[in-house]
């Protein structure tokens, strides 16, 4: 009988608790609504840079509290940063991974968590964790760069690539692009294809390296501009800078500079605001109760060179 | 006798559960499995049906150059189509031209109507990206389960086009002759081409 009685009070008091404390948690989470989480992959390239505060610009305009997070190119500290965006009770995160794989299960922690993710610019190899991934469409753009490599050295010559970071899927796409044409020629010969980690020194020394054994090459291909920009200071370096053609991809201010002053010779340009900007408005319509997206958004990358330099400015155009 | 009885029965049930949960097959069963996208089968039907569809619909050259002059805005929304976020679009169109020189990369063609007369550089060699598909506007990126059989279409179809349709053509052009070409071009909505086109050949006829 006691039990009963004691069973029933304690019934009542979690049912009166119940009725108090849950509005004032579900208040708690509306205020705790407001707040976004940017997590890039470096912020020691100012692409990410770009990126990264592009995507802070436009959340904040939409009404959002925002925090940067650089995960320094290391998975392990990236995971560090979603389990404290989720443990903040950030309402979404935008997300530049450091690892195609390797990011797939933090991405699904912030999922089960109830926090949607929106990838830019670098690809997740998973088709469901994220909410949506919006992605520069490396791969055609490298195509296209491929086809003025070959017009550029004529069908003939030997040349270098420098890969990005060998877990970034980016690395392949641009890769995989320029040789969809350039193998297609014989007379045009890889004497080396090395990874310089999207790094501009690592590229330097890696190009050096290749020189003392290639002392006759023509082009270098490099992944991305800070890559470019290091290949390029190695050849200045060795007296080749006339005599090689360079070529990179994003459409970073120097190389910009670079080629309007008729040094390198091509890049790829990203639009890395559109990408941001685009991960931001994704998310405050994912806030406001859309649910429906495609897996993958992808973003034209446009080829620039010294030809029509005059219409593009530093990550995006005149 | 009991206790191996009662292991040797314990013995064969744990077989039997591990036999029936544990599947070898040879690695390429399995990765032939799990290439289901025939691309060289979807390609070939794709040239000749959407293809051929998005000639017969297409503008004429010059009815291009001038919705691009007088209305670019209806004209990209209209009859321009593209998979990507930007600002590249891609478009059928045909007509016909008189061939004024031949390169090892291209054929430049002449094409005039009335006062006005354009260029067209009628591409032979570099056959690549995503023009020829994109410009039917029949694509669509929820119909792959992967960017690189998308990225394989186009792959295909272009080599499609530089093998069978492409040799035949530069063995018999020759400067002066008039000839109906069809094909995609490239735009973009930031600087809009309209004296000089790059054409990705999909149909070429040499009038006798």
């Amino acid at each position: 009988m006691n039990m009963k009685k004691t069973l029933c009070r304690v019934t009542r008091f979690a049912f009166l608790l119940m009725l108090i404390g849950v509005p004032i948690a579900c208040k708690q989470k509306t205020e705790q609504h407001k707040k976004m989480a940017i997590i890039i992959s470096t912020l020691n390239n100012p692409w990410f840079v770009f990126l990264g505060e592009n995507a802070a610009k436009r959340a904040q305009e939409l009404g959002y509290e925002t925090k940067i997070f650089d995960s320094q190119n290391n998975t392990a500290l990236e995971s560090d940063h979603f389990e404290n965006a989720i443990a903040s009770g950030y309402s979404a995160i935008l997300f530049n991974s450091t690892d195609a794989d390797g990011s797939v299960v933090n991405v699904r922690k912030a999922k089960e968590a109830g926090v949607p993710v929106f990838c830019m610019d670098r690809e997740i190899n998973s088709s469901d964790a994220a909410t949506t991934q919006i992605l520069s469409d490396s791969y055609s753009c490298c195509v296209n760069l491929g086809k003025y490599f070959v017009k550029q050295l004529n069908k003939k010559g030997k040349y270098v690539e420098l890969l990005g970071l060998v877990g970034d899927n980016n690395t392949w796409s641009r890769s995989k692009g320029f040789h969809e044409v350039v193998d297609n020629y014989p007379g045009l010969k890889m004497v080396a294809q090395q990874s310089a980690d999207f790094d501009r020194n690592k590229a330097m020394e890696v190009l050096e390296s290749i020189l003392q054994a290639n002392n006759d090459v023509n082009a270098v291909f490099c992944g991305n501009d800070a890559m470019a920009m290091g290949a390029y200071q190695a050849l200045v370096a060795a007296g080749k800078d006339k005599d090689v053609k360079v070529f990179g991809f994003d459409g970073a201010e120097d190389v910009i500079q670079s080629i309007a002053e008729k040094k390198i010779v091509a890049t790829g340009m990203q639009f890395p605001r559109v990408m941001a900007y685009t991960a931001a408005e994704l998310a405050d319509q994912y806030l406001k109760g859309k649910r429906s997206f495609p897996a993958k958004m992808p973003v034209a990358v446009e080829l620039v060179t010294q030809d029509n330099i005059q219409y593009y400015t530093a990550y995006g155009k005149k | 006798m009991k206790k191996l009885l009662q292991y040797s029965i314990l013995f064969m049930f744990l077989a039997f559960v591990v036999y029936q949960s544990v599947y070898i097959k040879k690695l390429n069963e399995v990765n032939t499995a799990k290439q289901t996208f025939d691309v060289q089968s979807f390609s070939r039907k794709f040239v000749a049906n959407d293809i051929k569809l998005s000639v017969d619909s297409s503008l004429e050259l010059m009815e291009w150059r001038r919705g691009m002059l007088q209305d670019p805005e209806t004209t990209f929304s209209r009859y321009t189509h593209a998979l990507n976020i930007g600002n590249i679009r891609y478009g059928m169109v045909h007509g016909e031209g008189r061939v004024v020189s031949i390169t090892e990369n291209e054929v430049t063609l002449r094409v005039k109507q009335d006062s006005a007369s354009v260029t067209v550089y009628v591409q032979t060699e570099f056959v690549y990206g995503n023009a020829v598909k994109e410009a039917t506007g029949t694509i669509k990126l929820t119909d792959f389960n992967s960017t690189t059989d998308l990225n394989n279409v186009s792959k295909e179809v272009n080599k499609i086009i530089r093998t069978e349709l492409l040799p035949n053509f530069k063995s018999n052009v020759r400067v002066g002759q008039f000839v109906y070409f069809a094909g995609a071009i490239e735009e973009n909505k930031e600087h809009v081409k309209v004296n000089e086109f790059e054409l990705y050949p999909v149909q070429l006829i040499i009038r006798k």
